[in-house]
């Protein structure tokens, strides 16, 4: 009974709209032809994106991006949560300020450093230029251009695993630490012999729900780089965009969200059977 | 080297290397905000920090390209969207947390599905769906398509909350005579108050930081404060000034519940993955 307001939610306006994409994928439908019936054309859409380059193109660019943002954002998570674990006055001032990335809209990110990273207009490469002489161009080659997106991003949500991190190292049992005090072990022994094995299923979590976060990136792709240079940018949620609101091909667009969220479910449960029953024992 | 030296010089560059970590991570917002307030003669230099400072960015916003309109829309939608959330969410969690039953934590992983889903799975037929009911650029649309985005984690999270009620109290009561609804309204209600409100400011937070359901589903009747920010920036060109004015209104939040929910938010943005203290 308590759940029958959600469940009716989830379903009218998350099942429905789920199976009305499904319906479509296997018809023929632009979306600026609203008087025209849907025409069944079977696994057409399917085949077409299948053999579409730029769609794997898209998927390889948003496993690129998904990988490079997790680790930047774990290193820099993990190291300040580290340090913000102990004890000294004026910490929960900082813990307050390095959390606020995480809660700007990711419009304003995507501006503010786009802003800052832009090759005339721009602080960082400014700074770079009067320091070192060299010119930097953040957003000119593809390369740049993805490794400027891992930055951006990282620095958006490494707050994200600061949080996480954070709430594992505060629940970890005191005592193997005072044993390990009492047979003289110094800092870096116990953090590799205590706190990294401790930490595993923690970190494991954190790992997973960043990258599954990141497979989902659209807006600062939106607001930075627009997929490029060219389609180097491309993430499959800005693909699909494009295809289904700008190009209207809304049938192929169905197809394609469809294909990437099985991708992403198959695996988050993989991910969630194999990896984390390991990790929690082991 | 004698060991304390070693020790001293060791943890002095960490310090060090932390200081300048935490600078650089403060220095865009900065930034932006001091860009905000610079004339339009000099925004565009980066070199330029020292300058008088002028309202004339925020001006712009407020008369020239009002800003009114998407802010009080966005308080709007974020504010019911988080009553909602809670409204919809609390009761789900509770049975979910208390009730055995078959397939439940399936139902669970269920729910949690939506939050992995790409939102653009969702955009794609809600866009259609809304065209045909004649709801696109509504409130009603836009409100409803952010708690759809908000329920797993909101269901998800008050579910860690109510198991942190001790069952024993509320057993209590069933033996009073309360029935379920009463004691889920009466007991425990009043004792996950401070989950309620960490929670309704995430969601609130969520709704107000969502741009690619703003983007389909808005567009002049009802105006949101993201795809407002985003269109200073496009192919048509840059405002730089007033865009970083807006910018910086848009961060308000952000600082602002960043420093109330410092400890609460944990959870929050952790789906109750990590049990804190």
């Amino acid at each position: 009974m308590f759940l029958l307001p959600s469940l009716a939610l989830l379903v009218g306006i998350g099942l429905a709209p789920f199976f009305y994409v499904l319906i479509l994928s296997f018809h023929r439908y632009r979306l600026t032809w609203s008087d025209r019936p849907w025409e069944f054309v079977g696994l057409d859409n399917y085949r077409y994106v299948m053999n579409w380059e730029r769609f794997w193109d898209a998927a390889w660019n948003t496993i690129v991006f998904a990988v490079g943002t997790t680790l930047l954002s774990f290193a820099v998570g993990f190291a300040l949560a580290l340090f913000l674990s102990q004890r000294f006055r004026g910490r929960g001032i900082l813990r307050a300020l390095v959390i606020i990335p995480l809660l700007i809209p990711p419009v304003s990110v995507g501006l503010m450093w786009r802003f800052i990273l832009h090759p005339l207009l721009g602080l960082v490469p400014w700074i770079i230029k009067s320091v070192t002489g060299v010119t930097v161009s953040f957003f000119e080659t593809p390369a740049m251009a993805m490794f400027s997106l891992i930055l951006i991003d990282a620095w958006e949500w490494f707050p994200f695993m600061f949080l996480v991190l954070l709430a594992g190292l505060e629940s970890l049992p005191r005592e193997p630490y005072e044993a390990a005090y009492v047979d003289g072990a110094n800092r870096y022994q116990i953090f590799r012999h205590i706190t990294l094995p401790l930490m595993r299923p923690v970190i494991a979590v954190a790992v997973l729900l960043k990258f599954l976060i990141s497979l989902k990136v659209y807006d600062i792709i939106y607001t930075v780089t627009t997929g490029g240079p060219g389609t180097a940018t491309e993430t499959l949620s800005y693909l699909i965009y494009r295809q289904t609101f700008a190009y209207f091909w809304v049938d192929r667009g169905s197809a394609m969200a469809l294909v990437y969220e099985y991708l992403i479910i198959l695996f988050a449960v993989l991910f969630v059977k194999y990896a984390l029953v390991k990790a929690r024992a082991g | 080297m004698s060991m304390d030296v070693k020790r001293i010089f060791i943890s002095s560059l960490v310090y060090l290397v932390i200081a300048l970590l935490l600078m650089s991570i403060m220095l865009p917002i900065v930034w932006i905000v001091v860009t905000s307030f610079k004339p339009e003669s000099v925004a565009k230099i980066p070199s330029v920090w020292v300058f008088e400072p002028t309202l004339d960015n925020y001006r712009y916003i407020a008369s020239i390209k009002p800003i009114w309109k998407p802010l009080a829309d966005t308080l709007l939608v974020a504010t019911s969207v988080a009553i909602l959330s809670l409204a919809f969410g609390t009761p789900a969690a509770y049975a979910l947390a208390r009730y055995e039953f078959r397939g439940r934590d399936d139902l669970a992983f269920w729910i949690l599905t939506f939050w992995m889903s790409p939102p653009v799975v969702f955009v794609i037929p809600l866009f259609l769906m809304f065209d045909r009911m004649g709801l696109l650029d509504t409130y009603i649309a836009i409100v409803l398509a952010h708690t759809l985005g908000n329920l797993p984690f909101v269901i998800w999270l008050m579910r860690e909350y109510i198991r942190d009620v001790p069952r024993e109290v509320e057993e209590a009561a069933l033996i009073d005579g309360y029935s379920d609804a009463q004691v889920f309204a009466r007991i425990t209600l009043p004792l996950i108050k401070p989950g309620l409100v960490a929670v309704g400011i995430l969601a609130f937070i969520f709704s107000w930081i969502e741009f690619l359901f703003a983007l389909v589903l808005t567009t002049f009747n009802v105006r949101l404060l993201t795809v407002e920010v985003s269109s200073y920036w496009t192919i048509a060109g840059v405002i730089l000034g007033p865009m970083t004015a807006a910018i910086t209104i848009s961060i308000i939040p952000a600082t602002l519940f960043a420093f109330i929910l410092q400890k609460h938010i944990v959870r929050g943005l952790t789906l109750g993955a990590v049990k804190g203290e």
